[in-house]
């Protein structure tokens, strides 16, 4: 699939009619779409997802579609038969330069691809009432309209799939930092299991099903404990509820707070001061990190030997014994035993019976003690020598210096977060309403998103409680007596249910694991080609819990260290190919036809060096590249190294005075 | 005092060599200060090995001794996950209560003396774990770092 052009008639700040043609050429596959921000980059990523998949598809509020100056010309006199329209198609071609030859494979599940143009139109219509049209023209033939468009668009680029090409560059950085679930839920919704899913739901209904048959058969006692359980179930599901809606709205609230972010870097009197912000809270999090993982590896070592130091006088007592005690002056046992035998000194006299000498060498083997304890005595004496030498003093003296380092570290984020402050309070000063307005909101987000997460952390709290609770109620179930037939039966049923319920869950994860090593082999490929030659970075992981670990050269995780762009480098691999499993995986019979890549900002936080080296790798990662950027994203050598690829590209211009934007042509 | 080599050598072959605590901390500490948490979060010792051979020194500075109540113990580690540091450590303290070398090769004894200063040493941890909210590391940090004998707190200081 490749996508041939977007029109636009009306939509959003985008007044009349503009078309972008984009690059379908296969050497020549870049696409550019320059703009500063708030020229309208975002309102054309806006535009394709909503011709695709209409307004349902936001989850967030993307505000008024129609182009305001559009609207007004209606209200404002051009009468009342004038109708506005919001159009936006976009074609696309798909299956043309594959290489399926004859077969036709694509017809047996219902929809053809190869060599089809497809027109999808979403049409808009305001004359006093409100209309949507929506449409999806294959080739010449009558088109598809509403439901009927929209279960074809579904066929061809599901909403989960598409969600991997039509990438919006803010969330770029997401991916890449630690403790983020957007992983597992890409990685979940990508490899998701129809089969697995609905069997265990099905299997989940059965048992339930059961539980309440056993109930009415069951002793009082039983009786009791399958209510509590029901009911710790029930309370862990609205628990669920409860932190799923209070997720999203604290991806909500994230989402207001960039923009505000984006309106105040546009602003020339907030510009600076939102600049910096940008940058001390890229620091801040930067030290955070990085004193959570002196933490965890540095601190937390010295901890782990602790016992060193604090056994100070043990050692000391032990080595003055050792010194002191009465052992044998040195002679070795077998020694003893041969001059007995041979009844001759070293020195070659002879050693007569029962003289002092004799007598001597008698009570010294009385005293001899076994090897093994000579053994012990001598290894635990140069052990503890070593010990009192080597760490005692060393581990306090390290623990000493760790534990300034940290408060080093602690100062330094305290001295950030004052910065941030001060900035919050010089925005709210500032005597243009408009920055002062925003920075309160913002503040309020803030405050907000804090609350969100702490409650969060709570509810999580709770809910293992809850999980324990109901394996613990469980497993008293299972113990309590049965007496009838009909109870027995039911309760091997319901124990078989929950049982395969459970296993089944197990054989999810394990396919979900499988999988993630293939994304992770994919991940590490894309990466190599993107990183810059000299990298100290070796390796791409993601770990179990669908982490995104990079390795650097000396075979440790180094992401706390990573920088923003490095984040951004990684998280564009990721991207990339999750692009590629989510088509393998869920479009097979696609697996062999290019598809576009769409990026929003993408190179936004990237340093000098690191736009140099994925311009020169990224119009690989897909067959056809359209690239949002502003005008400061792409220069110099970054722009050079793109230059040979790029086969379309426009600029857009916004005009003060009008409020809207055009698309102009460059290339 | 050491009579027969031989018995002696055999002892030692036969000596016991998993380590016992009570079972309640075995629960409620052991498994709580060294289960993985999430990344963020690590937990404060590698193993319980690394705990026990804390909580065994926490007691000794307390000087305190707690005999285990037998039919309420349960193993937490061996004696051969024990490291080259740990070892003549245990040996060290085995030496200090008893003022006997002979206690060296009796690895029976020696544990049963950490055992013991461990069980009450743990509840020390424990304590401070339940009374001071927080990082649990740091918690530990402070505990210990308070607990380090002065002159060896004054060549940290240099």
């Amino acid at each position: 699939m490749k996508i041939r052009y977007l029109k636009l008639k009306n939509f959003r700040q985008y007044y009349g009619e503009h078309t972008v043609d984009f690059a379908t050429n296969k050497q020549r596959n870049v696409t550019v779409i320059q703009g500063i921000n708030g020229a309208g980059k975002t309102s054309l990523f806006i535009a394709l997802n909503w011709c695709l998949y209409g307004e349902d598809f936001f989850k967030e509020d993307i505000g008024e579609f129609v182009s305001k100056r559009a609207r007004a010309d209606v209200e404002n006199g051009a009468g009342r038969d004038t109708v506005i329209e919001t159009v936006i198609e976009l074609a696309f071609e798909s299956g043309t330069t594959t290489n399926v030859g004859n077969s036709l494979t694509s017809v047996e599940i219902g929809f053809t691809y190869q060599g089809n143009e497809y027109c999808v139109k979403r049409e808009y219509q305001w004359h006093g009432n409100e209309a949507t049209v929506f449409s999806v023209k294959e080739n010449d033939l009558k088109p598809y309209v509403d439901s009927a468009a929209s279960e074809l668009i579904q066929q061809l680029i599901p909403e989960n799939v598409s969600v991997h090409f039509f990438f919006d560059g803010e969330k770029i950085d997401n991916f890449a930092k630690p403790g983020e679930e957007q992983i597992q839920d890409a990685v979940r919704n990508v490899l998701k299991h129809e089969v697995f899913d609905r069997s265990i739901r099905h299997l989940k209904d059965v048992a339930r099903k059961y539980q309440s048959e056993l109930k009415q058969y069951a002793s009082d006692s039983s009786k009791a404990l399958f209510d509590e359980k029901e009911k710790t179930e029930k309370d862990y599901d609205d628990h669920d509820a409860e932190i799923k809606q209070k997720r999203g709205e604290i991806e909500k609230a994230e989402k207001q707070l960039k923009d505000i972010d984006k309106r105040l870097e546009a602003n020339e009197i907030s510009r600076a001061l939102a600049d910096e912000r940008k940058k001390v809270e890229e620091k801040l999090e930067q030290i955070k990190q990085e004193k959570s993982k002196f933490q965890n590896e540095e601190i937390r070592n010295l901890l782990n030997q602790g016992a060193i130091p604090l056994a100070k006088s043990a050692l000391d007592k032990a080595l003055e014994i050792l010194k002191t005690s009465e052992r044998p002056g040195g002679i070795p046992k077998p020694i003893l035993d041969e001059l007995i035998e041979r009844m001759r000194c070293l020195c070659g006299r002879e050693i007569e019976d029962g003289s002092p000498e004799h007598q001597n060498i008698q009570s010294l083997l009385a005293q001899a003690v076994s090897p093994k304890l000579e053994f012990a005595i001598g290894e635990t004496e140069s052990s503890l020598k070593r010990l009192i030498r080597d760490s005692v003093e060393s581990i306090p003296k390290s623990l000493k210096l760790a534990l300034n380092k940290e408060r080093e570290m602690s100062h330094e984020i305290e001295t950030n977060e004052a910065r941030l402050g001060e900035i919050k309070r010089k925005l709210i000063d500032f005597d243009e309403d408009e920055v002062g307005r925003l920075e309160k909101a913002r503040g309020k987000y803030e405050q907000d998103i804090r609350e969100l997460k702490d409650h969060v952390l709570r509810i999580e709290g709770r809910m293992q409680g809850l999980k324990d609770e109901i394996a613990k109620l469980k497993g008293k179930i299972e113990k309590e007596k049965v007496h009838g037939q009909k109870e027995k039966q039911l309760k091997r049923y319901w124990q078989l249910a929950t049982e395969t319920a459970s296993a089944m869950e197990t054989l999810y994860q394990y396919f979900l694991d499988d999988k993630r090593e293939e994304i992770e082999t994919e991940v590490r490929k894309i990466f190599k080609q993107l990183v810059w030659k000299e990298s100290q970075f070796q390796d791409v992981r993601l770990s179990e819990k669908y982490e995104l670990q990079v390795i650097d050269r000396f075979g440790k995780q180094a992401r706390p260290e990573m920088s923003a762009g490095e984040r951004q480098v990684l998280s564009l691999a990721f991207i990339a190919a999750m692009a590629k499993i989510a088509v393998e995986k869920m479009l097979p019979e696609m697996k062999s036809e290019p598809f576009p890549m769409v990026m929003d900002t993408p190179f936004g936080r990237l340093s000098t060096q690191h736009r140099e080296n994925i311009t020169e790798a990224i119009p690989d990662i897909a067959e056809q590249l359209v690239l949002f950027v502003t005008d400061e994203e792409l220069h110099g050598q970054a722009r050079k190294n793109l230059e040979p690829r790029i086969g379309a590209e426009y600029e857009l211009q916004f005009d003060d005075e009008t409020g809207s934007s055009t698309i102009k042509k460059i290339s | 005092m050491h009579e027969d080599t031989n018995e002696s050598g055999n002892q030692l072959s036969r000596q016991r060599n998993r380590i016992f605590v009570d079972k309640s901390h075995r629960d409620l500490i052991y498994v709580e200060l060294t289960k993985p948490l999430d990344d963020e979060k690590i937990s404060p010792f590698e193993s319980m090995k690394n705990l026990f051979m804390l909580a065994v020194f926490m007691g000794y500075y307390e000087k305190k001794r707690v005999p285990l109540k037998s039919g309420n113990k349960i193993d937490i580690f061996r004696w051969d996950q024990l490291s080259e540091e740990d070892v003549p450590l245990l040996r060290a303290l085995a030496l200090a209560e008893t003022g006997d070398v002979a206690v060296l090769s009796d690895q029976g004894r020696i544990l049963t003396i950490a055992e013991e200063y461990a069980n009450a040493g743990i509840m020390e941890i424990q304590e401070k774990i339940v009374e001071i909210p927080g990082d649990r590391i740091k918690v530990l940090v402070n505990l210990l770092g308070a607990r380090l004998p002065d002159d060896l707190m004054s060549v940290a200081s240099l």
